[in-house]
């Protein structure tokens, strides 16, 4: 029995590799977002596990037997010798207008691969690796002749985007107690294309911004059995306002008919992108048996950051998510009754401000944990999220999303040597 | 067991999502993006304009024979002569035959040239009394003057139109034809360098007047009939075809006395040096005239002004838009040309070489608009290249352009361009720089 899991932990972990490497070289090219023209890209912010469709709650849900990325304190509640991994993906179907157009986008996305283990007695350990930004948009602009009335036609391409890889810590302090350490490496590169056109001549430029650099965070997570329900969680975390190092390599080239010539082939350093401080609170409660509420606030103090003079257009987030969880009845063999129900709403006041408008953005969330084994704790989890960003006042652009997440939430017992006999 | 199943369904779902992408484009506010590209449009750079006389222009292998002669108002009285050798491939006259005549036969190409087309034309036949000499390696140049016969030894007074697909017959003096006809049936001339020792060619020069210039097929046939000795009801005629084309050449000269050009006058046969006449001492405009060869030159002096932009820029186009002034031609007799050839040349006016584009091939002024629309036709000649020479080295720097004549030693066309500084129709030049 012990050999069979084993074997199947190992299929598992070469399909999880599978499915990422997948995910990242058919997420190039999308048009994820116009919004994703703006600083690093749009951001990655799904919960891991089913979290997600509990309205992307996390920072005061404790669970051993899913990774929180919201609050790795918790990773100290893993249970010594299990292991967890975990591989998301998602895809949207999104559709974008502004006051003229309307349309659909599809998109695919990998979300993030992670896995955490028992370190000690006190302490857990997760590495992941995520796509913390990305950037996909194609934007024609019709730019001003200057020195006439006349315009020519540019279009702005930006691909590319920022991935973190991350060690997280959790430590036991006492019984009610965690507190979490987490270090994060940021890595990537965002492009954008320009290319204009003019009479039989065109010139593209294409800056690829490198950028890499560490941030850190801290967080804690104290339970209690007295406040609400059988047992309430409190949380927080802070990760702190960081700097990425950035280099720029830049390219021209000028087209005349069929012919081509390189003007600009430069690389030079540009100013940090600075990351903003992220404070989150949040709370969870498993009220009886069959229900646990969560809820989050989460700061982001975005206003003044960003990559230097360029990006003003932020400002500071703030985000407030509620989730809700469901179970039939604990302790059923019936496999239907072990799914796990799960619903949420947010509500996220935007980094951006354009035009003199916040891009809001705010969804609801549904979804399921399917259980895959009798014998551990592996789950399959769907969510469905339904949301808007933005609007189409002020020249701007609205995207209506339906977006599903799936992610394999998988448990295996590590160091445990294989028994034949 | 049931996660791999599942496993293989998202990797089989993912992969129906990940094919089903597409690239989009939004045209959205356009101040919310900023571009790394600016184009800026400059067209206030200065351009000088200058007429250039030339004395040097190759004449071997004209396409056509112009005869004429007009009075413009702008550049002179205009007169074209034509010089022609003749040849003929056999040499050979049967015994008992006597000859009959001599004539030459000009054929019209259609082209005409100035002038009033309802005044007569008179073409005179002169023999020429020295050789061609240096057709071939292109030292006869439009300074050759050839001496002639003052006597007429043929002549025709005709009305041609443009129109007309007619021929021009002039008999020329029967004691001449049968010199010829002598001595090639005595074998005193058997092949053509026999036959050219004795008899250089003609010219054929136009009377004074305003006239016009004709333009003729290239060859002109000189025929000679002479008639078998037979009982008069069986003389029968033969004709022996003698034909130029091989060696000719238009002698195109320019008057120029009472004009504004009168210092690029010829003299002797030369232009008192290399002149060149700014714009300003010509009423601000510059002309171009094929046959005598005025061209303009286009000089750019202060294109160091681009440099304002810094490093981080480049040229991607410049262009010449040069306007003729608006009463200097119509859609008859002065039509603009379709294109101008353009030239590189140096501060001596030295050609250096013919413009090219990026892909090598010859860079054109090429006429826009049409002389009937109200829009005034122009030429706009794509000068990227050079400006970008220019631009880059420093071996550029007292060079300029020069505009010419299409086909200059069969051609009489010209053009007058207006300078920068008119009011109305200015030429100018048109710079598209990007800044990055």
């Amino acid at each position: 029995m012990r050999y069979t899991r084993h074997y199947t932990m190992k299929n598992n972990i070469l399909l999880l590799l599978f499915l990422a490497i997948s995910g990242l070289s058919f997420s190039q090219g999308n048009d994820i977002s116009l919004y994703s023209y703006y600083g690093l890209g749009v951001e990655n912010v799904n919960s891991y596990g089913g979290y997600s469709a509990m309205g992307n709650t996390g920072v005061g849900i404790d669970s051993r037997y899913q990774i929180n990325n919201f609050n790795s304190s918790n990773l100290a509640n893993i249970l010594p010798n299990s292991f967890l991994y975990e591989i998301g993906a998602n895809t949207d179907l999104t559709n974008v207008s502004t006051s003229e157009i309307s349309q659909y986008i599809k998109n695919f996305n990998f979300s993030h691969i992670t896995f955490a283990f028992s370190a000690g007695k006190y302490w857990g350990s997760s590495f992941s690796l995520v796509p913390y930004t990305k950037k996909g948009y194609t934007i024609d602009l019709e730019s001003p002749l200057e020195g006439s009335t006349s315009t020519y036609p540019t279009r702005v391409e930006g691909t590319g985007g920022i991935s973190k890889a991350s060690w997280n810590n959790g430590f036991k302090i006492s019984e009610n107690l965690n507190i979490g350490l987490d270090a994060a490496f940021l890595f990537g590169s965002v492009i954008q294309e320009d290319r204009s056109y003019i009479n039989n001549t065109s010139i593209f430029k294409t800056n690829d911004d490198r950028y890499t650099g560490f941030n850190y965070g801290t967080s804690f997570q104290y339970k209690t059995d007295k406040l609400i329900g059988i047992r309430t969680t409190l949380g927080a975390s802070i990760t702190f306002e960081s700097f990425l190092k950035g280099k720029q390599v830049s390219n021209v080239l000028k087209s005349t008919g069929a012919y081509q010539y390189y003007t600009l082939a430069d690389k030079k350093d540009i100013a940090d992108y600075n990351l903003p401080t992220r404070i989150a609170v949040g709370i969870s409660s498993q009220i009886n048996d069959k229900i646990l509420l969560a809820a989050d606030y989460r700061l982001n103090k975005w206003s003044g950051k960003g990559g230097g003079s360029v990006d003003n257009y932020f400002k500071d987030q703030t985000i407030y998510s509620l989730g809700m969880e469901y179970r039939a009845v604990k302790q059923q063999y019936s496999y239907w009754n072990r799914i796990k129900y799960r619903f949420g709403m947010f509500y996220d006041n935007g980094n951006l401000s354009l035009n003199g408008i916040d891009i809001k953005e705010y969804g609801i969330t549904a979804g399921f944990a399917l259980p895959l084994s009798n014998e551990n704790n592996s789950m399959l989890n769907v969510s469905y999220m339904y949301g808007n960003k933005g609007t189409t006042d002020n020249s701007l652009m609205k995207e209506t999303y339906h977006k599903i997440s799936i992610n394999l939430s998988l448990e295996g017992i590590w160091f445990l040597k294989t028994k034949i006999f | 067991m049931r996660s791999r199943y599942i496993s293989i369904a998202i990797i089989i779902v993912s992969l129906f999502f990940a094919c089903s992408e597409s690239t989009t484009s939004y045209k959205i506010g356009g101040d919310l993006i900023d571009t790394n590209l600016r184009i800026v449009k400059i067209d206030t750079l200065t351009i000088n304009t200058y007429t250039v006389g030339s004395d040097s222009i190759a004449l071997q292998d004209a396409a056509k024979v112009l005869i004429g002669h007009y009075q413009d108002d702008d550049l002179g009285v205009v007169s074209s002569k034509h010089y022609a050798e003749f040849e003929t491939t056999d040499f050979s006259i049967v015994q008992d035959s006597k000859f009959e005549s001599l004539s030459v036969v000009l054929r019209y190409d259609g082209y005409y040239h100035g002038g009033d087309t309802l005044t007569t034309k008179t073409i005179n036949v002169h023999r020429v009394l020295e050789k061609i000499e240096g057709y071939d390696n292109g030292s006869l140049q439009n300074i050759t003057d050839l001496e002639y016969d003052t006597d007429i030894i043929g002549s025709k007074t005709f009305s041609a139109t443009a129109k007309t697909k007619d021929s021009v017959m002039i008999e020329l003096p029967t004691a001449l034809g049968q010199e010829f006809f002598d001595k090639i049936k005595n074998k005193e001339i058997t092949t053509q360098l026999e036959f050219k020792e004795f008899f250089n060619g003609l010219v054929f020069v136009p009377t004074d007047g305003d006239a016009g210039i004709i333009g003729y097929n290239k060859t002109i046939e000189m025929s000679m009939f002479y008639s078998l000795d037979r009982p008069e009801p069986d003389t029968e005629f033969t004709r022996k075809v003698f034909t130029s084309g091989y060696k000719n050449y238009n002698k195109i000269h320019s008057d120029r006395t009472g004009t504004t050009l009168e210092s690029l006058q010829m003299e002797k046969g030369t232009y008192i040096s290399q002149i060149t006449l700014a714009s300003s001492e010509t009423d601000n405009v510059t002309y171009v005239q094929g046959g005598s060869d005025l061209s303009t030159k286009v000089t750019i002096p202060h294109l160091d002004d681009l440099r304002k932009f810094g490093a981080d820029a480049t040229l991607l186009e410049a262009k010449l838009i040069m306007y003729p002034e608006v009463d200097s031609y119509n859609s008859n007799d002065f039509r603009l040309k379709d294109s101008l050839p353009i030239y590189i040349i140096d501060n001596k006016n030295k050609y250096i070489k013919q413009l090219t584009s990026v892909s090598g091939a010859a860079v054109y002024g090429m006429k826009r608009g049409d002389e009937k629309s109200i829009e005034p036709p122009f030429y706009s000649v794509d000068i990227t290249t050079y400006i970008n020479e220019l631009l880059t080295t420093k071996e550029f720097d007292n060079n300029s352009l020069i505009l010419k004549a299409p086909a200059t030693k069969d051609n009489t066309s010209r053009i007058i361009f207006n300078d920068d500084s008119k009011s109305k129709n200015k030429s100018y030049l048109e710079i598209l720089y990007a800044i990055y």
